[in-house]
């Protein structure tokens, strides 16, 4: 199965772009999947988690992350509804297609 | 959905943000691009996503109404995928999408005939509508709203 190309004019990226609360921030992202999306703010961060309930996608986003020298990034399995941290950790929550 | 939230509102910090980023199901177009132009072959159909687009904008309403958060900002756009070939289109949407879409037979059988029609190489495009929200973690009382499911 070939993948797609996805959003080459950019629109997303844009968007994220204008969201000023990403910026210098402590990030926690549901649904990160391989980090498609992750990548396109993550440079603005201070630091992203990103969490998934499969484990084989965050092991792909991990091999990417490496790739990414401006990124911090790490990752967790779980679900979002039990988050293993502590109350007030994060500046922002981003629901990454998965609410 | 409602304790994903909730669970969003215990780790962020006061004045925190939570984003909500998805596509809708809005039946997106699918289009053959060629050197001659854009053809349109017809629509996805979303219909099996629909419930699901309701039980989050539902989710999110509760919480808003609970005063745990509050809604900042809301914005659409397009976000397209592109395939080389309605084969590769189709067999992506079987694997991927086939939980919350369907393609109509119909739909597949003009996009097929508008790829035989192009002289030459063909793009297939679907553009989906996304929807783009920020909230605002708001602070609750002694009373807090916690655990109020109503």
């Amino acid at each position: 199965m070939m993948d797609p190309i996805r959003d080459p004019e950019q629109n997303e990226t844009q968007k994220l772009a204008r969201i000023e609360a990403l910026a210098g921030a402590r990030v926690i992202e549901i649904g990160s999947g391989n980090g498609r999306l992750t990548w396109r703010y993550a440079p603005r961060a201070r630091f992203v988690i990103g969490v998934d309930t499969e484990a084989d996608v965050l092991g792909e986003a991990r091999r990417a992350s490496l790739e990414r020298e401006q990124v911090r990034f790490s990752v967790v399995q779980g679900s979002a509804e039990a988050l293993p941290f502590k109350a007030g950790s994060f500046d922002v929550v981003v629901f990454a297609w998965s609410l | 959905m409602v304790h994903a939230l909730e669970e969003s509102w215990r780790i962020l910090k006061p004045r925190g943000v939570f984003i909500d980023l998805r596509p809708l199901s809005t039946d997106p177009p699918i289009e053959i691009l060629s050197d001659a132009g854009c053809e349109p072959a017809g629509q996805v159909d979303d219909s099996p996503d629909k419930a699901d687009d309701r039980a989050a904008d539902d989710a999110v309403e509760r919480v808003v109404k609970r005063g745990l958060f509050q809604r900042n900002e809301t914005t659409r756009f397009n976000f397209s995928f592109y395939w080389n070939s309605v084969g590769e289109m189709q067999a992506y949407a079987e694997e991927r999408w086939s939980d919350s879409t369907k393609l109509p037979s119909a739909v597949l059988e003009r996009a097929r005939q508008l790829e035989k029609m192009a002289a030459d190489r063909v793009q297939v495009r679907v553009t989906r509508e996304m929807h783009l929200a920020t909230y605002a973690k708001r602070e609750v009382g002694s009373g807090n709203n916690l655990g109020d499911q109503s």
